[in-house]
Protein backbone atom coordinates (compact mmCIF):
# COMPACT_ATOMS: atom_id res chain seq x y z
CA UNK A 1 0.00 0.00 0.00
CA UNK A 2 0.91 3.29 -0.91
CA UNK A 3 0.76 6.60 1.09
CA UNK A 4 1.68 10.28 -0.03
CA UNK A 5 1.93 13.18 2.21
CA UNK A 6 1.30 16.53 1.45
CA UNK A 7 3.01 18.15 3.78
CA UNK A 8 1.70 22.30 3.64
CA UNK A 9 4.02 23.81 5.79
CA UNK A 10 4.52 27.39 4.98
CA UNK A 11 7.67 29.54 4.43
CA UNK A 12 8.89 30.91 7.81
CA UNK A 13 5.58 28.95 9.09
CA UNK A 14 5.43 26.88 11.74
CA UNK A 15 7.87 23.17 11.13
CA UNK A 16 6.04 20.20 10.75
CA UNK A 17 8.77 18.13 10.45
CA UNK A 18 8.52 16.13 13.72
CA UNK A 19 4.40 15.32 12.98
CA UNK A 20 5.44 14.45 9.52
CA UNK A 21 8.21 11.61 10.76
CA UNK A 22 5.89 10.67 13.79
CA UNK A 23 3.02 9.79 10.68
CA UNK A 24 5.31 8.20 8.81
CA UNK A 25 7.00 6.07 11.07
CA UNK A 26 3.23 4.86 12.04
CA UNK A 27 2.68 4.33 8.40
CA UNK A 28 5.09 2.25 8.16
CA UNK A 29 4.67 0.16 10.99
CA UNK A 30 0.86 -0.40 9.12
CA UNK A 31 2.79 -1.56 5.82
CA UNK A 32 2.44 1.67 3.83
CA UNK A 33 5.33 2.75 1.40
CA UNK A 34 5.38 6.34 2.31
CA UNK A 35 6.46 9.29 0.19
CA UNK A 36 6.73 13.46 1.45
CA UNK A 37 6.19 16.15 -0.78
CA UNK A 38 7.24 19.32 0.84
CA UNK A 39 5.26 21.61 -0.93
CA UNK A 40 6.81 24.33 -0.09
CA UNK A 41 9.72 23.45 -2.14
CA UNK A 42 8.21 22.40 -5.39
CA UNK A 43 6.61 24.38 -8.37
CA UNK A 44 3.40 24.57 -8.11
CA UNK A 45 1.18 27.04 -9.28
CA UNK A 46 -2.09 28.00 -8.47
CA UNK A 47 -5.01 26.95 -10.62
CA UNK A 48 -5.92 29.21 -13.63
CA UNK A 49 -9.95 28.17 -12.96
CA UNK A 50 -10.64 27.88 -16.86
CA UNK A 51 -11.26 24.00 -16.62
CA UNK A 52 -9.01 23.59 -19.46
CA UNK A 53 -7.84 20.11 -17.68
CA UNK A 54 -11.33 18.76 -18.50
CA UNK A 55 -12.52 20.35 -21.81
CA UNK A 56 -8.56 21.12 -23.37
CA UNK A 57 -6.23 17.92 -22.67
CA UNK A 58 -8.78 15.71 -20.31
CA UNK A 59 -6.67 14.71 -17.00
CA UNK A 60 -3.96 17.14 -17.04
CA UNK A 61 -3.43 20.58 -15.92
CA UNK A 62 -2.45 22.63 -18.96
CA UNK A 63 0.58 24.35 -16.45
CA UNK A 64 3.43 21.54 -16.81
CA UNK A 65 5.00 21.65 -13.52
CA UNK A 66 5.08 19.51 -10.18
CA UNK A 67 1.14 19.81 -9.77
CA UNK A 68 1.09 17.37 -12.25
CA UNK A 69 3.55 14.66 -10.90
CA UNK A 70 1.67 15.86 -7.61
CA UNK A 71 -1.65 14.56 -9.33
CA UNK A 72 0.03 11.46 -10.77
CA UNK A 73 1.53 10.26 -7.72
CA UNK A 74 -2.03 10.69 -5.17
CA UNK A 75 -4.29 9.22 -7.80
CA UNK A 76 -2.14 5.87 -7.34
CA UNK A 77 -2.00 5.60 -3.27
CA UNK A 78 -4.02 4.13 -0.85
CA UNK A 79 -3.55 7.11 1.37
CA UNK A 80 -3.21 10.75 0.93
CA UNK A 81 -2.15 12.50 4.14
CA UNK A 82 -2.66 16.90 4.23
CA UNK A 83 -0.85 17.92 6.89
CA UNK A 84 -1.20 21.67 7.47
CA UNK A 85 -1.19 24.21 9.48
CA UNK A 86 -4.96 25.41 10.29
CA UNK A 87 -5.51 28.71 8.77
CA UNK A 88 -8.57 29.91 9.81
CA UNK A 89 -10.20 26.25 9.63
CA UNK A 90 -8.59 25.87 6.60
CA UNK A 91 -5.56 24.86 5.45
CA UNK A 92 -2.61 26.53 4.58
CA UNK A 93 -1.62 28.25 0.97
CA UNK A 94 0.98 25.66 0.42
CA UNK A 95 -1.56 22.79 0.53
CA UNK A 96 -4.82 24.60 -0.74
CA UNK A 97 -2.43 25.32 -3.61
CA UNK A 98 -1.62 21.43 -4.20
CA UNK A 99 -5.08 20.56 -3.91
CA UNK A 100 -6.87 23.15 -6.03
CA UNK A 101 -4.77 21.39 -9.35
CA UNK A 102 -6.12 18.09 -8.26
CA UNK A 103 -9.30 18.64 -9.94
CA UNK A 104 -7.74 16.60 -13.04
CA UNK A 105 -8.43 13.58 -11.28
CA UNK A 106 -12.12 14.22 -11.12
CA UNK A 107 -14.74 13.80 -14.35
CA UNK A 108 -16.30 17.18 -15.52
CA UNK A 109 -19.81 15.11 -15.31
CA UNK A 110 -22.72 16.00 -13.01
CA UNK A 111 -23.32 12.86 -10.59
CA UNK A 112 -25.96 12.76 -7.34
CA UNK A 113 -23.96 11.32 -4.47
CA UNK A 114 -26.74 11.51 -1.14
CA UNK A 115 -28.56 13.66 -2.51
CA UNK A 116 -26.04 16.71 -3.93
CA UNK A 117 -24.44 17.58 -7.11
CA UNK A 118 -21.26 16.18 -7.24
CA UNK A 119 -18.33 15.84 -10.33
CA UNK A 120 -18.19 12.12 -11.46
CA UNK A 121 -14.60 9.89 -10.60
CA UNK A 122 -12.58 9.52 -13.52
CA UNK A 123 -10.84 6.70 -12.12
CA UNK A 124 -11.94 3.85 -10.60
CA UNK A 125 -10.42 4.05 -6.97
CA UNK A 126 -9.22 7.19 -5.00
CA UNK A 127 -6.94 7.40 -2.14
CA UNK A 128 -8.70 7.39 1.37
CA UNK A 129 -7.70 10.78 3.38
CA UNK A 130 -6.29 11.34 6.67
CA UNK A 131 -5.87 15.09 7.41
CA UNK A 132 -3.98 16.64 10.65
CA UNK A 133 -4.16 20.15 11.26
CA UNK A 134 -1.57 21.96 13.45
CA UNK A 135 -2.38 25.00 15.78
CA UNK A 136 -0.35 26.63 17.80
CA UNK A 137 -3.37 27.19 20.30
CA UNK A 138 -6.20 24.52 19.89
CA UNK A 139 -9.51 27.30 18.94
CA UNK A 140 -12.69 24.50 18.87
CA UNK A 141 -14.83 26.33 16.66
CA UNK A 142 -11.85 26.17 13.55
CA UNK A 143 -11.01 22.44 14.51
CA UNK A 144 -14.77 21.86 13.68
CA UNK A 145 -14.76 23.84 10.19
CA UNK A 146 -11.40 21.83 9.50
CA UNK A 147 -12.99 18.54 9.87
CA UNK A 148 -16.34 19.20 8.40
CA UNK A 149 -13.75 20.58 5.78
CA UNK A 150 -11.99 17.56 5.35
CA UNK A 151 -15.30 15.70 4.88
CA UNK A 152 -16.43 17.45 2.27
CA UNK A 153 -13.10 16.71 0.58
CA UNK A 154 -13.95 12.95 1.03
CA UNK A 155 -17.08 13.36 -0.90
CA UNK A 156 -16.06 15.17 -3.97
CA UNK A 157 -12.65 13.30 -4.44
CA UNK A 158 -14.49 10.13 -3.77
CA UNK A 159 -12.41 8.67 -0.96
CA UNK A 160 -13.59 5.71 0.89
CA UNK A 161 -12.13 6.79 4.48
CA UNK A 162 -10.86 9.77 5.85
CA UNK A 163 -10.00 11.06 9.30
CA UNK A 164 -9.43 14.35 10.11
CA UNK A 165 -7.37 14.98 13.94
CA UNK A 166 -5.97 18.72 14.85
CA UNK A 167 -3.40 18.90 17.08
CA UNK A 168 -1.58 21.42 19.29
CA UNK A 169 1.98 21.92 18.99
CA UNK A 170 3.63 22.47 21.76
CA UNK A 171 6.63 21.70 23.76
CA UNK A 172 4.77 18.46 25.19
CA UNK A 173 3.81 17.44 21.67
CA UNK A 174 1.68 13.77 22.44
CA UNK A 175 2.14 11.97 19.48
CA UNK A 176 -0.61 9.01 20.66
CA UNK A 177 -3.55 10.83 19.30
CA UNK A 178 -2.10 11.59 15.95
CA UNK A 179 -0.43 7.23 15.82
CA UNK A 180 -4.33 6.51 16.86
CA UNK A 181 -5.71 8.46 13.65
CA UNK A 182 -3.05 7.02 12.05
CA UNK A 183 -3.56 3.26 12.90
CA UNK A 184 -7.54 3.79 12.49
CA UNK A 185 -7.08 4.82 8.97
CA UNK A 186 -4.42 2.56 8.03
CA UNK A 187 -6.89 -0.79 9.50
CA UNK A 188 -9.61 0.72 7.61
CA UNK A 189 -8.00 0.50 4.36
CA UNK A 190 -6.08 -2.16 4.71
CA UNK A 191 -9.39 -4.58 5.86
CA UNK A 192 -10.85 -2.84 2.48
CA UNK A 193 -7.36 -4.24 0.23
CA UNK A 194 -7.83 -7.40 2.10
CA UNK B 1 -26.92 58.63 8.92
CA UNK B 2 -24.35 56.97 6.56
CA UNK B 3 -21.42 57.29 7.84
CA UNK B 4 -18.78 55.03 5.74
CA UNK B 5 -17.16 56.29 2.84
CA UNK B 6 -14.80 53.47 1.01
CA UNK B 7 -15.68 50.23 -0.24
CA UNK B 8 -13.57 47.88 -1.91
CA UNK B 9 -14.25 44.53 -3.69
CA UNK B 10 -11.44 41.51 -3.22
CA UNK B 11 -12.35 39.70 -6.31
CA UNK B 12 -11.05 36.30 -5.67
CA UNK B 13 -11.06 34.67 -9.03
CA UNK B 14 -7.70 34.41 -10.74
CA UNK B 15 -10.07 34.76 -13.96
CA UNK B 16 -9.59 37.46 -15.74
CA UNK B 17 -13.30 37.21 -17.95
CA UNK B 18 -16.25 35.12 -17.44
CA UNK B 19 -15.61 35.22 -13.60
CA UNK B 20 -19.08 34.63 -11.87
CA UNK B 21 -17.09 36.32 -8.93
CA UNK B 22 -16.88 39.77 -10.70
CA UNK B 23 -20.24 39.91 -12.04
CA UNK B 24 -21.81 38.87 -8.32
CA UNK B 25 -19.20 40.84 -6.34
CA UNK B 26 -19.37 43.71 -9.16
CA UNK B 27 -23.32 43.85 -8.92
CA UNK B 28 -23.69 44.41 -5.43
CA UNK B 29 -20.35 47.15 -5.50
CA UNK B 30 -22.70 49.15 -7.91
CA UNK B 31 -25.75 49.61 -5.66
CA UNK B 32 -23.32 50.15 -2.61
CA UNK B 33 -22.18 53.04 -4.73
CA UNK B 34 -25.62 54.59 -5.24
CA UNK B 35 -25.18 55.75 -1.69
CA UNK B 36 -22.29 58.10 -2.59
CA UNK B 37 -19.36 55.66 -1.45
CA UNK B 38 -16.49 55.58 -2.83
CA UNK B 39 -15.36 52.24 -4.61
CA UNK B 40 -12.31 50.41 -6.08
CA UNK B 41 -12.19 46.60 -7.25
CA UNK B 42 -9.09 44.64 -7.09
CA UNK B 43 -8.69 41.06 -8.19
CA UNK B 44 -6.71 39.20 -5.78
CA UNK B 45 -4.46 37.10 -6.98
CA UNK B 46 -2.85 39.91 -9.19
CA UNK B 47 -2.39 42.30 -5.86
CA UNK B 48 -0.43 40.31 -3.88
CA UNK B 49 1.86 39.10 -6.73
CA UNK B 50 5.11 40.59 -5.61
CA UNK B 51 5.97 42.31 -2.06
CA UNK B 52 5.85 45.71 -3.00
CA UNK B 53 1.75 44.61 -4.34
CA UNK B 54 1.38 43.34 -1.06
CA UNK B 55 2.34 46.66 0.97
CA UNK B 56 -0.04 48.44 -1.28
CA UNK B 57 -2.91 46.06 -0.92
CA UNK B 58 -2.68 45.54 2.93
CA UNK B 59 -2.34 49.86 3.16
CA UNK B 60 -5.48 49.95 0.61
CA UNK B 61 -7.21 47.23 3.46
CA UNK B 62 -6.67 49.62 5.97
CA UNK B 63 -7.79 52.82 3.89
CA UNK B 64 -11.02 51.72 3.63
CA UNK B 65 -14.33 50.94 5.47
CA UNK B 66 -16.05 48.57 3.87
CA UNK B 67 -14.36 45.13 2.84
CA UNK B 68 -16.21 42.32 0.48
CA UNK B 69 -15.23 39.09 -0.82
CA UNK B 70 -16.29 37.62 -4.05
CA UNK B 71 -14.70 34.40 -4.66
CA UNK B 72 -15.45 31.07 -6.24
CA UNK B 73 -15.57 27.78 -4.10
CA UNK B 74 -12.61 25.90 -4.97
CA UNK B 75 -12.27 22.01 -3.32
CA UNK B 76 -14.82 23.24 -0.72
CA UNK B 77 -12.89 26.19 0.35
CA UNK B 78 -11.50 29.60 -0.46
CA UNK B 79 -9.07 29.50 -3.53
CA UNK B 80 -5.23 28.83 -2.30
CA UNK B 81 -4.55 32.41 -3.11
CA UNK B 82 -7.48 33.89 -1.39
CA UNK B 83 -6.17 32.33 1.87
CA UNK B 84 -2.99 33.81 1.08
CA UNK B 85 -4.48 37.38 0.90
CA UNK B 86 -6.75 36.98 3.80
CA UNK B 87 -3.58 35.54 5.53
CA UNK B 88 -1.68 38.66 4.79
CA UNK B 89 -4.51 40.83 6.23
CA UNK B 90 -4.80 39.47 9.36
CA UNK B 91 -1.35 38.66 10.35
CA UNK B 92 -0.76 43.11 9.31
CA UNK B 93 -3.16 43.48 11.80
CA UNK B 94 -2.80 41.28 14.82
CA UNK B 95 -0.80 43.58 16.98
CA UNK B 96 -3.54 46.04 16.35
CA UNK B 97 -5.22 46.67 19.91
CA UNK B 98 -8.61 46.51 18.74
CA UNK B 99 -10.43 44.41 21.59
CA UNK B 100 -11.75 46.71 23.30
CA UNK B 101 -13.30 48.71 19.75
CA UNK B 102 -16.72 48.97 19.71
CA UNK B 103 -17.75 46.52 17.08
CA UNK B 104 -19.93 49.29 14.88
CA UNK B 105 -16.50 51.21 15.11
CA UNK B 106 -14.60 48.56 12.76
CA UNK B 107 -14.32 48.19 9.27
CA UNK B 108 -17.16 45.43 8.21
CA UNK B 109 -16.12 42.33 5.97
CA UNK B 110 -18.82 40.30 3.81
CA UNK B 111 -18.58 37.66 1.56
CA UNK B 112 -20.28 36.07 -1.44
CA UNK B 113 -19.15 32.15 -2.59
CA UNK B 114 -20.37 31.13 -5.67
CA UNK B 115 -19.94 27.60 -6.39
CA UNK B 116 -20.26 25.62 -9.75
CA UNK B 117 -22.89 23.37 -7.98
CA UNK B 118 -26.86 23.87 -8.28
CA UNK B 119 -26.94 23.75 -4.24
CA UNK B 120 -25.82 26.95 -2.75
CA UNK B 121 -25.27 25.52 0.57
CA UNK B 122 -22.42 23.58 -0.82
CA UNK B 123 -19.97 27.02 0.15
CA UNK B 124 -21.21 26.49 3.85
CA UNK B 125 -17.66 25.43 4.82
CA UNK B 126 -16.05 28.55 3.03
CA UNK B 127 -18.40 30.86 4.61
CA UNK B 128 -17.33 29.31 8.25
CA UNK B 129 -13.96 29.83 7.38
CA UNK B 130 -14.66 33.68 6.12
CA UNK B 131 -15.98 34.25 9.39
CA UNK B 132 -13.37 32.75 11.14
CA UNK B 133 -11.06 35.40 9.22
CA UNK B 134 -12.76 38.27 9.63
CA UNK B 135 -12.77 37.48 13.73
CA UNK B 136 -8.96 37.06 13.41
CA UNK B 137 -8.31 40.28 11.57
CA UNK B 138 -10.39 42.47 14.16
CA UNK B 139 -13.14 43.05 11.15
CA UNK B 140 -17.17 43.33 11.98
CA UNK B 141 -18.28 39.93 10.26
CA UNK B 142 -21.98 41.09 8.19
CA UNK B 143 -22.43 37.79 6.94
CA UNK B 144 -22.17 35.43 3.97
CA UNK B 145 -24.19 35.09 0.37
CA UNK B 146 -23.74 31.68 -0.71
CA UNK B 147 -24.56 31.00 -4.56
CA UNK B 148 -25.25 27.67 -6.38
CA UNK B 149 -25.35 27.29 -10.13
CA UNK B 150 -22.69 30.41 -10.82
CA UNK B 151 -21.90 29.27 -13.98
CA UNK B 152 -24.95 30.45 -15.02
CA UNK B 153 -23.18 33.53 -14.56
CA UNK B 154 -19.78 33.34 -16.08
CA UNK B 155 -19.01 37.07 -16.40
CA UNK B 156 -22.85 38.22 -17.72
CA UNK B 157 -24.24 41.31 -15.73
CA UNK B 158 -26.58 40.02 -13.52
CA UNK B 159 -29.23 42.63 -15.42
CA UNK B 160 -28.51 41.06 -18.96
CA UNK B 161 -29.27 37.46 -17.88
CA UNK B 162 -33.62 37.73 -17.44
CA UNK B 163 -36.04 36.85 -14.93
CA UNK B 164 -33.47 33.97 -13.87
CA UNK B 165 -31.36 36.61 -11.95
CA UNK B 166 -34.39 38.41 -10.17
CA UNK B 167 -34.14 37.02 -7.00
CA UNK B 168 -30.51 37.33 -6.74
CA UNK B 169 -30.52 40.93 -8.32
CA UNK B 170 -33.10 42.03 -5.16
CA UNK B 171 -31.26 39.79 -2.71
CA UNK B 172 -27.88 41.51 -3.76
CA UNK B 173 -29.68 44.91 -3.37
CA UNK B 174 -31.11 44.63 0.28
CA UNK B 175 -27.47 43.64 1.23
CA UNK B 176 -25.80 46.81 0.13
CA UNK B 177 -28.71 48.31 2.15
CA UNK B 178 -27.46 46.30 4.75
CA UNK B 179 -23.60 46.33 4.10
CA UNK B 180 -23.98 50.86 3.72
CA UNK B 181 -25.83 50.30 7.31
CA UNK B 182 -23.68 48.53 9.14
CA UNK B 183 -26.37 45.80 9.59
CA UNK B 184 -25.65 42.11 9.51
CA UNK B 185 -27.64 40.31 6.68
CA UNK B 186 -31.04 40.35 7.05
CA UNK B 187 -32.81 36.86 6.53
CA UNK B 188 -34.11 38.04 3.19
CA UNK B 189 -31.05 39.14 1.77
CA UNK B 190 -30.32 34.53 2.68
CA UNK B 191 -33.27 33.67 1.80
CA UNK B 192 -33.00 35.56 -1.97
CA UNK B 193 -29.45 35.05 -3.07
CA UNK B 194 -29.09 31.35 -2.38
CA UNK B 195 -32.45 30.54 -4.25
CA UNK B 196 -32.07 27.98 -6.91
CA UNK B 197 -31.35 30.27 -10.56
CA UNK B 198 -32.68 27.54 -12.92
CA UNK B 199 -35.21 25.37 -11.64
CA UNK B 200 -35.75 22.56 -11.59
CA UNK B 201 -32.06 21.53 -10.33
CA UNK B 202 -31.88 18.56 -12.92
CA UNK B 203 -32.04 20.63 -15.74
CA UNK B 204 -28.69 22.65 -14.61
CA UNK B 205 -26.80 19.50 -14.60
CA UNK B 206 -28.27 18.65 -18.03
CA UNK B 207 -27.26 22.22 -19.28
CA UNK B 208 -23.79 21.70 -17.58
CA UNK B 209 -23.06 18.27 -18.60
CA UNK B 210 -24.23 19.36 -22.20
CA UNK B 211 -21.80 22.06 -21.62
CA UNK B 212 -18.55 20.07 -21.08
CA UNK B 213 -18.88 17.55 -23.55
CA UNK B 214 -19.42 20.76 -26.43
CA UNK B 215 -16.03 22.43 -25.28
CA UNK B 216 -14.61 19.12 -25.63
CA UNK B 217 -16.14 18.53 -28.95
CA UNK B 218 -14.80 22.71 -29.78
CA UNK B 219 -11.10 21.59 -28.78
CA UNK B 220 -11.24 17.90 -30.50
CA UNK B 221 -11.09 16.13 -27.51
CA UNK B 222 -14.13 14.79 -26.70
CA UNK B 223 -13.90 11.19 -27.14
CA UNK B 224 -10.71 11.90 -24.48
CA UNK B 225 -13.02 13.45 -21.99
CA UNK B 226 -12.93 10.36 -19.56
CA UNK B 227 -9.26 9.32 -20.01
CA UNK B 228 -7.28 8.44 -17.15
CA UNK B 229 -3.77 9.41 -18.59
CA UNK B 230 -1.89 8.89 -14.73
CA UNK B 231 -3.15 5.26 -14.13
CA UNK B 232 -0.19 3.23 -13.07
CA UNK B 233 1.59 5.79 -13.04
CA UNK B 234 4.03 4.33 -9.91
CA UNK B 235 6.05 6.12 -7.34
CA UNK B 236 9.53 7.07 -6.85
CA UNK B 237 10.41 4.69 -4.51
Amino acid sequence: MKALILNGEEIDGLSLNYISESIKEELKANDFKVEEILLKEKEIADCLGHFKCWVKTPGICIIDDYGRETAAKLINSELVIFLTPVIFGSYSYQLKKALDRMIPLISPYFKRIEGEIHHRKRYSKYPSILAVGVMERINQVQSEIFKELVERNSINFHSLFFEAEVLELDDDFDTKKLKNAVKEISEKIGEQND
Amino acid sequence: MIKFKKAILLIGSPKSKNSSSASLGGHLLSKIEEYDIATETVQLPFEISTEAKRIQFLEKIEETDIIILAAPLYVDTLPAKVIKALSLIAENRKDLNLKNLDSDKRKSFSVIVNCGFPEADQNKTALKVCEQFAQAAGFKYLGGISIGMGEAVSGRSLLEMGRMANDLIKGLERAADDIVRNHRFSDSVIEKTSKAMISPRWLYTLIGNFSWRFQGFQNGVYRKMNDKPYLKVKHND
